[in-house]
């Protein structure tokens, strides 16, 4: 098996799988607490 | 003397208006595109070049391109625990709020790239050395930083009270710096199968130019990515401490509806 196979896309492959992952953990908390905030700011207005 | 107190006064008001966490929510959100687009970027062009158009490595065949994912990795990995250490001081000393938010969302991060420098340091360890794994000094020293990461962030969830929360995981912070020289120089004050210093040798290059521009493209392209992940993440940190404040509520306001 070749290099490429065997250790370059792994590596490639678990490194960018890891780093998207961050990205969309970090969407996921910015969509949660905007939303959050946004529910706060309606509640107070309504008030 | 009245121009040092003029200096001293202008310093001040910078160094308070950059610790305004609005400011720096509004910092951040002006910076993520440019950081974003240009990580994007550099790591196109990393990757192609590192992956198609270097050539092998003399002795090491194509197994040398896991350079490119290795070497930004490990390096970022001791850059953003500094990162952390300073900012855990600065908040120790100066009790300033973002110094805690920067360290905090910078944790994760760093233990990612931790991760990533451990399991492409074993795929490369493989066929170069012939095992996954040994308990070398980098290695072992690397390790005990992703542990450090870990207990950084565990220790921040384990209490419930924010500022003791922050005040001792800033303790451990500074205490776990010690690991950051150890994992530097641990290649010269032990013998190890670990490589010695590759980028940080300008001055003598041990590498060859067309492999060298993919690989400094990959440590700006992480560099960038850190920093533009950092930007969400403070921005993300600020709106849950800040969401009561006026200015948050004027943001809304402001806006009608959707994000602040």
């Amino acid at each position: 098996m070749s290099h490429y196979a065997a250790y370059i896309w792994p590596c490639y492959i678990f490194a960018f799988c890891l780093l998207g992952a961050q990205v969309i953990l970090a969407f996921i908390q910015w969509k949660i607490t905007c939303k959050k905030a946004l529910k706060l700011y309606k509640d107070k207005r309504a008030l | 003397m009245q121009l040092e107190q003029v200096w001293r006064n202008g310093m001040n008001r910078f160094l308070h208006r950059l610790g305004s966490l609005q400011v720096a929510y509004q910092m951040a959100g002006l910076c993520l595109p440019w950081f974003s687009t240009l990580c994007v970027l550099m790591m196109v062009y990393g990757v192609v070049g590192g992956l198609f158009l270097a050539p092998p490595d003399v002795e090491q065949g194509d197994a040398f391109r896991m350079i490119y994912i290795h070497v930004p990795s490990a390096f970022l990995s001791l850059m953003i625990y500094g990162v952390i250490f300073v900012n855990s001081v600065v908040y120790l000393v100066w009790h300033i709020k973002l110094a805690d938010i920067t360290a905090k969302c910078s944790a994760s991060v760093g233990a990612t790239y931790t991760i990533i420098a451990l399991f492409s340091g074993a795929l490369w360890g493989k066929p170069m050395w012939g095992t996954w794994w040994i308990w070398d000094a980098r290695l072992t020293s690397e390790l005990i930083l992703l542990f450090l990461y870990m207990g950084y962030m565990g220790l921040r969830n384990a209490i419930r009270e924010p500022k003791r929360a922050a005040k001792a995981s800033a303790i451990l912070a500074v205490i776990g710096m010690v690991d950051i020289p150890i994992i530097h120089f641990s290649v010269e004050w032990w013998a190890t199968l670990h490589q010695g210093a590759t980028l940080a040798k300008f001055s003598k290059p041990s590498i060859a130019s067309e492999m060298l521009y993919p690989l400094l493209a990959m440590l700006g392209a992480f560099i960038l990515f850190y920093v533009a992940l950092l930007c969400v993440r403070v921005r993300v940190e600020i709106l849950k401490r800040e969401r009561k404040t006026q200015w948050v509520q004027a943001g809304f306001a402001a806006q009608g509806s959707g994000a602040a």
